[in-house]
């Protein structure tokens, strides 16, 4: 991989999140609410909004508020948070962060790790045997999972398993691993309906190809062909599309965690979004993107490391 | 001599909308050991088909015949049973050496599990087994090959490696499909030598599939010709060259250019090479040939044996020996 | 090797071919279905949509009209499920066919010129669509809608910078293969003007496969639109869609599941049918 490259990608990756930054601070900006106003409780008077306004630099010129802004972004205090207080504010934005972080990447993982348990094994058996009735069936059922919006399935697992059943919670992040499962499968199926369908074809193209011809001419045992030169093969594709979906949920997903109540990222950013908390979305955004560009930027050089052609090609 | 292989009356068909497609329709060959068998024809005339089917390569939609290596029927075999026989008695090469080899592996790699799926050594052995099959086949740096990707190698390369990986086990018959079609012709050159090698040295029996008829004059000891799906004439180098008997045979062998002669066009064969699934009645050549009878476009004509090992397919060739 | 192949890749695209008629037979039945039943609505349902009546809440679906008249049941207002569906249907249906009409714009339209021009028109593009590609857009979205106030001209306009970037690079990829055709060489040889080229030569060859795209990016889309809806952020009262009905029905789904369930079947019928419509194209396409 040549180092013209990596650079290339850098200066891009850091203008994808320049370019969220000022979308962001210019969002704030336009608003047709007064963010000192929102900021400031309900009873405060002038002279209390002229003191937010003030600690936020809300009266300095656009540059210089805009400057303020990245450094705060680049120093990491980005003042504190407006939600959870009644009078003085509870948390620093960044601990408030940092607290939900955990959960997010805990769902992000779990949501994976399903979805790969669930789509790679039988891909693999639909790749196998293309115009079966297994084959048939899978598709048909990932077609019909697709055509529903996946909190409409959330809402649905959430009524079966949570309030008929009473086997898992419905909401929350209380109940220890339980609590992880309706948020995570949920949030896994859409995917899992993509990764089945990627490595079904993935499969029967590789296993078309000549060079498993040759390995068959050769010998080899059936088992030896399918788990090491086809999943080799098929790996390849398969990680830069899990990648880019880590990359895609570190940022939280909004809707799957409003609907849980699942503590992380997306569920902070919707209540920073609907309670006037503009601290925390200035912040918030800009890392989310920050964290997609990073893991797209990962998932590009894994490519290189796995696929050796790939290698070679970067190199020239 | 005895033959390493046997194949009887083998009949691999297709079911497609058109029809059936008989790609190979009834072929009966032998290979004897350590021979060097050409077989040639026209792209789709079925001799790639013919070869995969031997190999038990194909998924066709029947197949029936008997491929008897050393008296055993490959056609008879299970999946397990074919992957000990595939490689270990038999093994073949192929037309594509670009894509033939798994990019994803390096080349030690692919020839260690080879080693070790057919011999009992541990990883230490089967490396030095590579290194030496790699010097055999005259790969220049074989230490440093054995680590490189397929991508980082040469097609002429990658075809030595795909002989050394056939050549594991010292085979009694390799099967080589169009093994030059893809190389530059200096390389042709020298994967042909190589080839003349190891049949001197193993002993090894080949079947060459090519459309090349050069390759065949400076290989082979015998060639079958194939016509849609069936052999049309069989016989020695010297026999096919000097003394074609089958239409079709002459034809191809005209359309050679010759550097003796100074011809301002390149003779080529009439017409063209019928639809596999809408094939002539009677014999299947005679839309195209020169010389018919009223017989040829009737009943597909008898296989005889016009000389010693030579057999031909024409009726024109039962008429003249009756 | 040769002629078998050729007969197997004939005969497969034959059955594709069958297959994607079919396909698109079995989408289009869905899709109508669904657009006369919104059609409809617009003159005609079988109840006031907003017609409460606290007498007939939370009824459940009777789709033989045994106890009541509500074939869908009602929901936590006693509003008929039936006639909000398609109702609901209108304001869904609209933004997510206007934002695609956006989205094809700025797909069609950068596409054409940065395929055309090549050079910085191309380069700016092409940045352009990578940085979107590098963005995570919904959240973006989300957030630009709850600042700005969410209202439907704003929803379309938003939706319509999403998903522009597939119709972009397909059309790029198509018009820099065309415009080195001869023909149109041929045609400046004649002394046609650069705007004539564009129009009479490049954009009726790409138009076939623009139309696949869009067909395909409806549906996800409508998708869009459900979730922003029941974020909060799309379409708001007093404007039923689907989206928006689905998540009211949230607080309901132990008693009454039908009330999200009515709407969440109405977007899966669509979605369906827009994917078998948009695939049986896709594949008679790729054929020809």
């Amino acid at each position: 991989m040549s180092s013209a490259y990596i650079v290339k990608r850098i200066l891009r990756g850091l203008l994808t999140i320049l370019l969220a930054v000022v979308v962001i601070f210019f969002l704030m900006r336009v608003a047709p609410a007064d963010p000192a106003v929102v900021l400031a409780s309900e009873d405060a008077t002038e002279e209390d909004i002229q003191a937010i306004r003030e600690a936020w630099g809300l009266d300095k010129p656009y540059t210089e508020q805009f400057l303020l802004y990245v450094r705060s972004l680049i120093t990491g205090d980005a003042g504190m948070s407006y939600q959870f207080c009644v009078d003085k504010p509870l948390y620093k934005v960044t601990e408030l962060v940092m607290m939900r972080l955990p959960n997010t990447i805990k769902l992000a993982f779990t949501s994976i790790i399903m979805s790969i348990l669930m789509a790679i094994p039988i891909g693999i058996v639909c790749g196998l045997h293309p115009g079966s009735w297994i084959d048939n069936l899978v598709t048909s059922i990932g077609f019909i999972i697709n055509a529903f919006p996946n909190f409409f399935i959330g809402m649905i697992l959430i009524l079966v398993f949570g309030l008929k059943l009473k086997l898992l919670p419905t909401g929350g992040n209380d109940a220890g691993f339980a609590s992880i499962l309706l948020p995570a499968f949920t949030l896994s199926l859409h995917f899992s309906v993509t990764l089945t369908r990627m490595t079904r074809t993935q499969f029967i193209q590789v296993m078309r190809s000549n060079f498993i011809r040759t390995t068959k001419a050769k010998g080899l045992d059936r088992a030896k062909i399918l788990y090491i030169h086809g999943l080799r093969n098929v790996s390849i594709p398969l990680t830069t599309i899990i990648g880019l979906r880590i990359g895609a949920m570190l940022g939280g997903s909004i809707v799957v965690e409003t609907l849980f109540r699942w503590p992380g990222l997306g569920y902070l950013l919707m209540t920073s979004v609907t309670g006037g908390d503009y601290p925390t979305v200035q912040f918030l955004v800009p890392y989310v993107c920050a964290v997609f560009v990073v893991i797209n930027f990962i998932v590009d050089m894994l490519y290189g490391v796995l696929d050796p052609r790939a290698k070679a090609e970067k190199k020239a | 001599m005895q033959n390493v292989l046997e194949v009887k009356n083998l009949k691999t068909y297709f079911f497609t909308d058109e029809g059936i497609a008989k790609a190979v329709d009834d072929i009966s060959f032998e290979i004897g050991a350590g021979e060097t068998v050409g077989l040639v024809g026209e792209s789709g005339c079925g001799k790639s088909v013919t070869s995969l089917s031997v190999m038990r390569l194909l998924k066709a939609h029947t197949m029936e015949g008997q491929i008897l290596l050393e008296g055993k029927d490959l056609n008879n075999m299970s999946e397990r049973e074919l992957s000990k026989t595939r490689g270990k008695d038999i093994s073949m090469i192929f037309q594509d050496p670009m894509t033939s080899l798994d990019p994803c592996f390096t080349c030690g790699y692919q020839m260690r599990e080879t080693i070790l799926q057919h011999h009992d050594v541990d990883k230490q052995q089967a490396d030095k087994m590579a290194l030496e099959l790699l010097k055999s086949v005259g790969i220049p740096d074989p230490k440093a090959t054995l680590r490189r990707y397929p991508h980082e190698l040469s097609g002429g390369q990658r075809q030595r490696i795909m002989i050394a990986m056939a050549m594991t086990c010292n085979t009694k018959l390799l099967i080589a499909d169009e093994p030059t079609t893809a190389l530059d012709m200096t390389i042709q050159a020298q994967i042909l030598n190589l080839m003349r090698d190891i049949r001197k040295e193993h002993n090894t029996a080949i079947l060459m599939i090519t459309h090349d008829l050069g390759v065949v004059a400076e290989l082979c000891d015998r060639v079958i010709v194939m016509y849609c799906g069936k052999i049309v004439e069989s016989g020695t180098v010297r026999q096919i060259f000097h003394s074609p008997m089958h239409p079709y045979t002459r034809d191809l062998l005209a359309s050679l250019p010759s550097l003796d002669v100074k011809q301002d066009r390149l003779n080529t064969i009439s017409g063209v090479v019928p639809s596999i699934t809408a094939l002539p009645t009677g014999c299947r050549y005679h839309p195209r040939c020169s010389v018919l009878c009223e017989a040829c476009s009737r009943e597909y004509p008898e296989m005889i044996e016009v000389e010693p090992g030579h057999k031909v397919c024409c009726h024109l060739c039962e008429r003249k020996e009756s | 090797m040769e002629i078998n192949e050729q007969k197997f890749q004939q005969k497969k695209i034959a059955w594709i071919k069958r297959r994607g008629s079919k396909q698109i037979l079995v989408g289009a039945i869905m899709v109508s279905l669904i657009l006369i039943m919104v059609l409809v609505s617009v003159f005609w349902t079988p109840f006031d949509p907003n017609a409460t009546d606290l007498r007939a809440r939370n009824v459940a679906p009777d789709l033989l009209q045994k106890a009541h008249k509500h074939i869908l049941g009602t929901d936590q207002l006693g509003r008929d499920m039936l006639s909000r569906m398609m109702t609901g249907g209108q304001v869904s249906v609209m933004i997510a066919l206007l934002s695609l009409v956006g989205t094809t714009i700025i797909g069609v339209v950068l596409g054409l010129l940065s395929g055309f021009y090549g050079k910085w028109v191309d380069s700016t593009a092409s940045i352009i669509a990578d940085l979107r590609n590098a963005m995570p857009t919904t959240l973006l979205m989300i957030v630009a809608l709850s600042i700005l106030g969410t209202s439907i001209p704003m929803l379309v306009l938003l939706m319509s910078l999403v998903e522009w970037v597939t119709i972009f690079r397909t059309v790029r990829a198509r018009t820099i293969v065309e415009k080195n055709k001869e023909y149109v060489m041929a045609a400046y040889c004649a002394g046609a003007k650069d705007s004539h080229v564009i129009f009479k030569y490049i954009f009726p060859n790409v138009i076939s496969e623009v139309i696949v795209l869009a067909t395909l990016l409806i549906s996800s889309l409508v998708l869009l639109e459900a979730s922003l809806s029941f974020l909060g952020v799309g379409v708001t009262r007093p404007y039923p869609s689907w989206g928006r009905m689905i998540s009211d029905g949230n607080n309901y789904i132990y008693s009454s599941w039908w009330i999200s369930t009515v709407p969440a079947l109405a977007i899966a019928v669509f979605v369906m049918g827009i994917n078998f419509l948009g695939d049986g194209l896709q594949k008679k396409l790729k054929m020809e």
